[in-house]
């Protein structure tokens, strides 16, 4: 009875576990926002450091930290530092649309991946909290979690972490 | 029987509404427009104006008036 009660506790438990610092990565292919018959998975990123990262357009917080990540992605090349959004709007057109108007906003392309999750099998498999969630990934693990968005300060900080990484 | 006291009340944990959990991806329907508040922004300012004035109390909101109630 004991250890039906444990796996019973167990079971409640693994479905709120979530991706933490430490955890492996959970890969998965998913398309390009825009260019639907490419597809994205984070292995296929050959960068030695990966920022992933969670987003949606209805998301004030993920709104807020896309110029930042135009700005950080601009500092590293590709093959060192790569951030791979994730959008998990209900419609990919609603994405697309806040990344044009994100371009001529801050007058810069948008230098990072997006990938689409359109069945937000990502989400379910990570399960933040709230949007946007961010992971730092190096090596097929998970370095950092940041929860909530990035701000000038923090971008610094994640800069230098991710050169210290780098090195 | 001792132990379906703490048994049964974990199986009827799983009828209960209070579990359903808000997927992150979900929480787009409560950014939506209409769950907001005050859906209107202009409507919330004037409503604000004419509050302000009915109850005597603090200013117009951030409305500038002779307090006529008109706008």
């Amino acid at each position: 009875m004991f250890r039906l009660i444990m796996l019973m506790l167990f079971s409640v438990s693994l479905s709120f576990a979530v991706v933490r610092s430490g955890d492996d990565i959970i890969d998965f292919s998913l398309p390009n926002l825009h260019e639907s018959s490419k597809k994205i998975s984070i292995t296929s990123t050959s960068s030695k450091v990966i920022l992933l990262n969670l987003w949606a357009s209805w998301c004030p917080g993920c709104k807020a930290e896309m110029p930042l990540f135009i700005h950080l992605q601009s500092k590293f090349n590709k093959k060192d530092f790569t951030i791979l959004t994730v959008n998990v709007d209900s419609k990919s057109e609603k994405a697309l649309k806040y990344l044009t108007k994100l371009e001529k906003k801050v007058n810069l392309p948008v230098n990072f991946i997006t990938a689409y999750d359109e069945h937000k099998n990502v989400v379910k498999a990570y399960k933040p909290v709230g949007l946007p969630a961010s992971y730092l990934i190096v090596d097929g693990k998970v370095k950092k979690f940041i929860m909530g968005s990035l701000t000038k300060k923090s971008e610094m900080r994640l800069e230098e972490e991710i050169k210290s990484l780098l090195k | 029987m001792r132990y379906l006291v703490f048994i049964l009340p974990l199986l009827f944990l799983g009828c209960s509404k209070k579990l359903v959990r808000v997927e992150t991806y979900e929480k787009e329907n409560f950014a939506k427009e209409r769950m907001q508040f005050s859906p209107m922004s202009v409507r919330d300012e004037f409503e604000g104006h004419l509050f302000g004035i009915r109850e005597s109390a603090v200013g117009g909101e951030s409305s500038f008036s002779g307090g006529c109630g008109c706008k």
